[in-house]
């Protein structure tokens, strides 16, 4: 009956009207801004001071047992300082401006393609190739003074050809063009892993080709264009067939999730052929014609991208690192771009929320959740301060994919409201215990 | 406007000024104002009906409930501002269901004592629109047959009438004479609204109708009238079997009265019902079985404002049923 009556519903988020599938290079900018620190993630310590000369392919910081930062243009290095990321962070970064020099080439920092299934070597090239390779990374690696935790094996290894976002293209553009070299990787990635699981979600107008195409012992996983059938979280539960709670990392539990592109990395790395120094990203917009996918050096502003494709961010009143659902907007368009995978341009009068609206209990947010959290009683409960009663609602689990307040008709500020929640159990309780933050 | 010690915006110095936010950044929604005028669309129906079979003595009714609501609604944000606007249309969506319970003659001083019952008393005491913990119009309702029930008389509002049906309230025929008050109807004139009721809560037909837009518009889920359904037939079948002398069919309570209409108006107003799916289900059978309860064992003809109020306050209760949330733990 409920699907009966879907043919009602609307959409508000915008669709791709069309997308442009060639992805164009973009030109090394003048400067790259390579920041060190990620929320959660790996911490590196550079190994260059102000003043040294990099080549393209050179490792300029380290982490504590050897993934490393790679320059993505040859250049001079600026200064060490400290930037503000795109997702709000205050994190050190090196900057290096250009200065045409030659990139290293793969002789002078490979030798030669990894001999396969050698797991110890494999990893020690992806380590060097700053590809940092999900299966060594606890996300907690850099606690201070701390010793490596102890993690499981991998048990499944999910390749995700379908990103969350549904205006993010990059890995289903360069899975339909380089399914050879894709084929290849997972072949790769099985004889690293030879007892795990390997699993591949792709956009469900694939089918036809890629059934045939991807030989056992290969898992595939189609997925549907809407963004609720692509909710990450969501997509690896029901690959594995349980859940993993919200705040642990899938590694602690023998899981990696790794997107395609960095697949490609991989075999590039093992090869021989190149380290990671550009990553793919969709512009799309609001009134944007077409997505268009542009590869670029990492560290490149967001004033160099769009500055590449013609678009000015003055025409915009609302720059997103991300997408529509989750992704955070800019103040400025000088934000360093690493490793995420889409921008979306927003022009015009936006409204984001109503700030004073009043829950009227409709509970729509509550019938969308996909992780059946009642929103509808936690948002009040927040908001009128009780965040006692809220957290025994369990709003620990929400990893704020946004539909509750897509959906909200008052425009209530949803998301916020439980972030609020959650922040405070985070800062109340849970900041103690772990020391190196949260993931 | 009052200032929200959480919400407290400040408003940017320039417009050239990037947009600073979290996701996401586009909605659905588009304001209260768009889900309460979904109920007034869904309401038009039966007020249309209403006109073509009373005729234009409806639109007064109609008329003074809408200004004196959102004229009580208006003065009430300039007396004590909330978050609950005029702007936000549920004044008006309240009037209107509280004006197809009202007998066709009430004068206009019943009418305006009625609205500033409900939106005043009802809505605006509990915290404006959302917080209420009954349906307003129903504790109106329920206040002014209290205070004046001769007022509150649907048979005399209709005695003028000339239509060619039994003109005395089918529940009311059925209390004095028990189940064979039944015959003195026929289904179709129960259905297509001749029958002795209030402004627009008899027009079975048109009712349904404008549910059945709520349903698509997905305003209103199909667990609350389902459940609802089922309880009075549950109910009125097994007390019809036991004492066929004293209770109809199922049937003539189904189309008797004001049922549909608080099947699919009352008792699925959003803020006084439950959210999950089993809950609401349960909300709705206990709805139906306090129905015919309050039918067939009070002094009421006409239990709908009764068995409203008792179900809304069984939904907090309720709403204790909740779905296992997945990923929790690990705080």
């Amino acid at each position: 009956m409920q699907q009966l009556l879907n043919f009602l519903r609307k959409s508000a988020l915008p669709r791709l009207s069309g997308y442009d599938p060639v992805i164009r290079e973009v030109e090394d900018p003048d400067h790259v801004v390579l920041p060190l620190e990620y929320p959660g993630q790996v911490h590196y310590f550079p190994s260059v001071v102000a003043g040294d000369i990099v080549r393209k392919g050179q490792s300029v910081a380290k982490s504590m047992n050897g993934n490393s930062v790679i320059a993505s243009i040859s250049g001079k290095v600026r200064v060490l300082t400290s930037v503000w990321t795109a997702q709000s962070v205050h994190s050190p970064a090196i900057i290096i401006d250009k200065n045409g020099g030659e990139p290293m080439t793969p002789e002078e920092m490979f030798n030669g393609p990894v001999p396969a299934g050698n797991l110890k070597e494999a990893m020690m090239r992806m380590r060097a190739a700053g590809v940092a390779p999900p299966w060594t990374l606890s996300g907690r690696e850099w606690q201070e003074g701390g010793e490596m935790t102890e993690l499981p094996n991998i048990e499944t290894a999910i390749i995700t050809g379908i990103r969350q976002e549904t205006t993010v293209l990059t890995s289903q553009l360069l899975l339909d063009q380089q399914r050879e070299k894709v084929a290849k990787g997972l072949e790769r990635v099985g004889q690293l892993l030879p007892s795990a699981r390997i699993c591949l979600t792709l956009p469900e107008s694939f089918r036809s080709w890629a059934e045939s195409f991807f030989k056992n012992p290969v898992e595939l996983y189609f997925l549907s264009d809407s963004y609720f059938d692509r909710i990450e979280r969501d997509v690896v539960a029901k690959i594995l067939g349980h859940r993993i709670p919200n705040r642990e990392s899938f590694r602690n539990h023998g899981i990696a999730v790794l997107d395609l592109e960095y697949l490609l990395a991989i075999v590039d790395a093992l090869d021989g052929k190149a380290p990671l120094t550009h990553k793919c990203i969709t512009i799309s917009g609001s009134d944007m014609a077409e997505a268009v996918t542009v590869r670029f050096p990492l560290g490149s502003s967001l004033k160099h991208i769009l500055a590449s494709q013609g678009l000015e961010i003055s025409d915009y009143t609302r720059p997103l690192i991300g997408g529509p659902m989750k992704g955070v907007a800019q103040f400025t368009d000088h934000t360093p771009i690493t490793y995420y995978n889409g921008i979306h341009l927003i022009a015009g009068e936006t409204a984001p929320f109503d700030a004073i609206a009043p829950c009227i209990n409709c509970g729509r947010c509550a019938r969308v959740c996909p992780v059946n959290i009642q929103v509808h009683l936690i948002n009040r409960m927040v908001e009128f301060g009780q965040l006692d009663s809220a957290k025994s609602l369990n709003p620990e689990a929400c990893h704020e994919c946004g539909l509750c307040a897509y959906v909200c008709p008052a425009q209530r500020p949803i998301v916020q409201l439980l972030h609020f929640c959650n922040h405070d159990m985070i800062h109340g309780e849970r900041y103690t215990w772990a020391a190196g933050g949260i993931s | 406007m009052k200032k929200l010690k959480m919400f407290d915006q400040t408003q940017p110095t320039s417009t050239d000024l990037l947009d600073v936010a979290v996701g996401p950044h586009y909605r659905l929604g588009n304001g209260l104002a768009e889900i309460y005028q979904r109920w007034v669309i869904a309401l038009a129906p039966a007020m249309a009906g209403s006109f073509f079979i009373f005729g234009s003595s409806v639109l007064r009714i109609y008329g003074l409930c809408v200004c004196f609501s959102v004229l009580f609604d208006f003065i009430a944000e300039k007396c004590a501002p909330s978050r609950d606007l005029t702007s936000n249309w549920s004044s008006v969506s309240l009037a209107l269901l509280l004006a197809f319970m009202l007998p066709l003659n009430a004068p206009w001083w019943l009418i305006m004592i009625g609205c500033f019952l409900m939106v005043v008393v009802g809505k605006k005491f509990f915290g404006g629109v959302g917080a209420y913990p009954v349906q307003p119009a129903v504790l109106s309702i329920a206040v002014l047959q209290l205070s004046w029930p001769a007022r509150m008389d649907y048979t005399a509002a209709l005695k003028d009438m000339d239509w060619s049906v039994t003109m005395i309230e089918p529940l009311r025929l059925l209390k004095s004479v028990g189940a064979e008050a039944a015959d003195y109807y026929s289904w179709y004139d129960l259905l297509f609204g001749h029958q002795v009721a209030g402004t627009g809560n008899g027009m079975v037909f048109f009712i349904l109708f404008g549910g059945l837009l709520l349903l698509l518009m997905r305003e209103i889920q199909w667990q609350a009238p389902a459940g609802f359904l089922l309880g009075i037939v549950a109910t009125a079948g097994l007390l019809h079997i036991i004492d066929p002398a004293a209770f109809a069919s199922p049937m003539f309570y189904v189309l008797s009265g004001g049922t549909v209409f608080m099947g699919l108006f009352l008792i699925t107003d959003h803020t006084t019902s439950p959210v999950n799916k089993t809950p609401l289900f349960l909300y709705g059978l206990l709805a139906g079985v306090l129905l015919i309860l309050v039918r067939g064992y009070s002094k009421h003809i006409d239990g709908i404002v009764y068995a409203v109020l008792l179900v809304n306050l069984c939904a907090p209760l309720l709403d204790m049923i909740k779905p296992k949330t997945k990923g929790a733990g690990n705080v």
